[in-house]
């Protein structure tokens, strides 16, 4: 009976309660879509009194629909536009930039985090991760690009294929072919003892024989960071190295081989990096098994002769060797180690490690020996027969 | 007897004074036809659709036939008349006319006023003879009735193409031609103290749960009210929680889908005037279920399910989502889709709960103006339609591109569940979620949902929980809920109907099917 009278009262104290949850959030921010300013990309560079430079890039919804963006140097409408200021913190410059601006700066949808280079080698990178953990709205797999140059230039750039010149800086990369390097996998690489992180490494170039040559962007390779700081950088020669230690596939290499040229694609990469001491010296067995497909042929050779299979294969072997000897020279001479040896010899040898190399890592890198071993596999020879325009022996 | 006798000696004009037929249950038929005659004029006075023919059987004994013009087969009416008058000679005991006389199979006899007047009234023609105090009926309905047509709210591609009229018993025989079994029973009962009209429980003995026949006749015989047009009027009445916005009990108007129901141990009830039978108890994703899904192959049946369930989840929440994402997580939508959603706001006056509220409101008022208008003029409502949710009022500046589609999306998804009544639940709880959702973003449609959960936890149909067989989980039941399993495979009745005959084919039965297959 008494259950029965207070049900209706017990109700409304259940939904009084449980309406009260909803206020206790403090979600109250609703913003509308026409309230906020998207920043596509920012760009970060250090001025020479040492301030910092923030630019942004901000798309402009009134503009977007009728025109497509990039008005390629002809002064038509841009579908997007960029700010900058300067500040003694990243906050106060993009305090100093709101206040110009009738939209609040969301970053939630930033595609890319541009770094000047002078920044990067002079300053280092970690100043800016302390901003972008400490706002929610900062995604951590946004991608950290280095700029050759100053950011601003870099996002001034106008790409025609894409709206924005950050967006076109992602899409580049997304590319097959390219280590995508984001904010995370840059503060884990910086993180983790015995590993240094890379970032990749863009610049502005101006379209070749275009009827209106555009400012396009171009990836140069991979900055290499020691620490936080950039220290040299990984060019295309070096940067199939870096790729084939780190296991990334989908890069073409191109060398002569017999009397002409030839391109392979790697195609699957299978690494093995072992950590071993000798005598009491530390020594890395680098072994890879590299599966490759021919992209282009120039020496005419009938690729269906398994002798000629077998010689291409010693031949792209040692090409892939050089490469990664490469590389290994160039982590070795910055004392930098961008593939993390360390980091291997850590798993290997978790005491050693703590006992001898954490905390001199990666200088013991000068005398370490790197035996490097690479097995290749030209599966495809990508057609079926020889060169269609040869002439064939009458059959 | 006491109250016999007391009748007995009062006058039969001291009862004209009533309000409801039931009074005159226990009012006998008098034996002086002048006196049976006053009255009933005195009780029909005014009603030029009664009529009362004098006659005298074999020129002798004199008696009126009573009938209400119109309800009456007069062919047959006729028949009967002539044979009175001219065949009947021996002893007019109305026995005797009735077995030897009457050529008409239903006649029945009736010694009170109250069930008398109630036939009378309901179509049969009554026969009183002087010296007699039992009256005669004649069953010779004859009422004009819509034919049987296709079931205009439930059509099908594949299955049965007739639905209910408004006749009770064209109703009912419809279901019996399903069910051609002396167990299909169908117990009849008179609900309205004015509209006296017939209601028909029915139901499989032997299949359905005693208990449950129980419980619906309980609850029937406590409705108390002067009329009853629709099943709606009973549905409000015996449904067991009156202020949720969901249906406990299911309509129909196809005699296949009751029958169905009625193999699962559930019990139909079928309301004289309506063409829809109410389905007791219901769960909610009968709600989400189409008789055809029992016709077509089970692939395509269990897919459209899965389609309905999931536009069941988009007909609740798609514009409360639209609402919450833009203005509260933008980091949620892709880039791009978050630019275009942007440039087509930018000229957008309102904010995105207001315009999706004005779309919304306006889709449900071309709805209604749709279904309630002739359908000659149904046409100028779509083509109106088309501009006010299209692309006019976007090009007016009024609202977005994709509040358009994310109307018209939840529009159409509200059209993919099948009963009508559980998509108007949805239609209705849409609003509160969309308000709830400008203020508090997808956590407030959340909390939303999980107060949509638990009241639909908590209902019950007659006893059966609301997402039985989900909650409280029957696994065998399952077979007929996110999936339709095919047909060999559904030999358990649903378990939570407490049905007392647990499967539909006997083990035995479908071992020798399965062994009659030959290898290949």
């Amino acid at each position: 009976m008494t259950a029965s009278r207070n049900k209706p009262l017990k109700r409304i104290l259940l939904i009084g309660m449980a309406g009260l949850c909803l206020l206790i959030t403090g979600c109250w921010d609703r913003t509308e879509i026409n309230d906020i300013a998207i920043i596509i990309a920012t760009g970060v560079d250090k001025e020479e009194d040492g301030q910092y430079r923030i630019t942004v890039q901000l798309p402009l919804p009134g503009q977007m629909g009728t025109t497509s963006g990039g008005g390629g140097g002809t002064g038509g409408d841009l579908s997007y536009y960029i700010d900058s200021e300067t500040g003694r913190t990243f906050a106060e410059a993009s305090e100093k930039l709101q206040a110009r601006m009738s939209r609040a700066l969301f970053s939630a949808h930033r595609r890319v985090l541009v770094v000047g280079e002078s920044l990067a080698r002079e300053d280092g990178i970690s100043s800016i991760f302390d901003l972008a953990i400490r706002m929610p709205e900062n995604r951590l797999t946004s991608y950290l690009i280095v700029a050759k140059g100053q950011a601003w230039e870099l996002m001034q750039a106008q790409p025609k294929f894409e709206r924005f010149s950050g967006e076109a800086m992602r899409e580049l990369v997304h590319a097959p072919g390219m280590i995508r390097t984001n904010l995370k996998d840059i503060a884990q690489a910086m993180n983790t003892p015995g590993s240094d992180a890379i970032a990749v490494y863009m610049e502005v170039k101006e379209s070749q024989k275009s009827l209106q040559p555009s400012e396009e962007l171009e990836v140069i390779g991979y900055a290499q960071f020691k620490n936080d700081k950039m220290v040299d950088y990984f060019d295309r020669d070096s940067a199939s190295g870096l790729m084939l230690l780190r296991k990334w596939e989908g890069q073409r290499m191109t060398f002569k081989w017999r009397d002409n040229y030839v391109t392979v694609h790697i195609q699957a990469v299978h690494l093995r990096i072992d950590p071993q001491f000798e005598n009491g010296r530390l020594k890395y067995n680098v072994s890879l098994r590299v599966e490759g497909n021919v992209i282009e042929d120039l020496t005419q050779v009938d690729l269906r002769q398994q002798a000629n299979i077998q010689d291409l294969n010693e031949k792209v072997a040692e090409e892939i060797e050089k490469a990664v000897r490469n590389c290994i020279q160039k982590i070795v001479k910055n004392r930098a180690d961008s593939v993390g040896f360390g980091k291997i010899l850590s798993r290997e040898y978790p005491r050693l490690w703590v006992e001898q190399y954490k905390e001199i890592w990666p200088e013991p890198l000068k005398d370490v020996e790197f035996t490097v071993n690479v097995f290749c596999e030209v599966e495809r020879i990508g057609r079926t027969t020889t060169n269609i325009s040869k002439k064939g022996d009458g059959t | 007897m006491w109250f016999k006798k007391r009748h007995k000696k009062q006058k039969l004009l001291d009862f004209l004074e009533f309000t409801f037929l039931d009074e005159l249950q226990h009012v006998p038929i008098s034996k002086s036809l002048e006196e049976n005659k006053k009255f009933l004029k005195e009780l029909f006075r005014d009603c030029s659709d009664f009529v009362m023919t004098e006659f005298e059987i074999e020129q002798s004994v004199s008696a009126f036939a009573c009938y209400i013009d119109g309800m009456i087969d007069s062919k047959l009416a006729d028949q009967a008349l002539k044979g009175l008058i001219i065949q009947e000679g021996k002893a007019k005991e109305i026995d005797n006319i009735q077995r030897r006389t009457l050529s008409t199979p239903q006649v029945q006899k009736q010694k009170y006023y109250g069930e008398f007047l109630r036939f009378v009234l309901s179509g049969d023609m009554g026969i009183i003879v002087d010296q007699n105090d039992t009256a005669l009926l004649l069953g010779i309905r004859g009422m004009e009735s819509r034919s049987i047509a296709e079931p205009e709210t439930e059509s099908v591609i594949r299955g049965p193409k007739e639905g209910f009229v408004e006749n009770i018993r064209i109703n009912t025989s419809l279901v019996r031609r399903k069910i051609k079994t002396p167990h299909l029973k169908m117990k009849s009962y008179t609900i309205g103290r004015h509209t006296n009209t017939d209601v028909v429980i029915t139901y499989i003995d032997g299949i359905a749960d005693p208990s449950l026949i129980e419980e619906i006749e309980k609850r029937l015989k406590k409705i108390n009210i002067d009329g009853v047009l629709e099943g709606g009027y009973i549905e409000e009445y015996i449904q067991d929680n009156r202020w949720s916005p969901f249906p406990q009990l299911k309509y129909t108007e196809r005699p296949d889908t009751v029958a169905g129901a009625l193999l699962e141990g559930r019990a139909a009830i079928i309301v004289d005037g309506s063409p829809f039978a109410i389905i007791a108890p219901t769960v909610f994703w009968q709600l989400l279920q189409a008789s055809e899904d029992y016709y077509e192959r089970f692939h395509i049946s269990t897919l459209i399910r899965w389609l309905r369930f999931t536009f069941l989840v988009l007909s609740l929440v798609m514009p409360a989502f639209y609402i919450a994402v833009t203005t509260f997580h933008q980091e949620l939508i892709p880039t791009t889709l978050l630019l275009s959603i942007a440039a087509s706001r930018e000229a957008i006056p309102f904010p995105a709960v207001i315009e999706a509220l004005i779309m919304e409101i306006t889709f449900e008022a071309l709805r209604e103006a749709g279904v309630r208008l002739p359908k000659a003029v149904g046409q100028a409502v779509s083509i109106l339609g088309a501009l006010v949710v299209g692309t006019a009022a976007v090009d007016a500046g009024i609202v977005s591109a994709p509040m358009v589609i994310v109307v018209s999306v939840t529009g159409i998804a509200s059209f993919t569940i099948p009963s009508f009544n559980g998509a108007i639940a949805l239609r209705m709880l849409r609003f509160p979620i969309m308000i709830i959702a400008s203020m508090f973003g997808i956590y407030g449609i959340l909390i939303c949902l999980l107060f949509i959960l638990g009241h639909l936890a908590g209902l019950r149909s007659f006893g059966v929980p609301y997402l039985a067989p989900v909650a409280p989980l029957k696994l065998v039941d399952l077979k007929d809920t996110y999936v339709r399993a095919p047909w060999p495979m559904m030999s358990p009745r649903p378990q939570i109907m407490h049905v007392q005959d647990s499967k539909r084919q006997t083990y035995s039965q479908n071992r020798s099917e399965e062994d009659d297959r030959e290898p290949e």
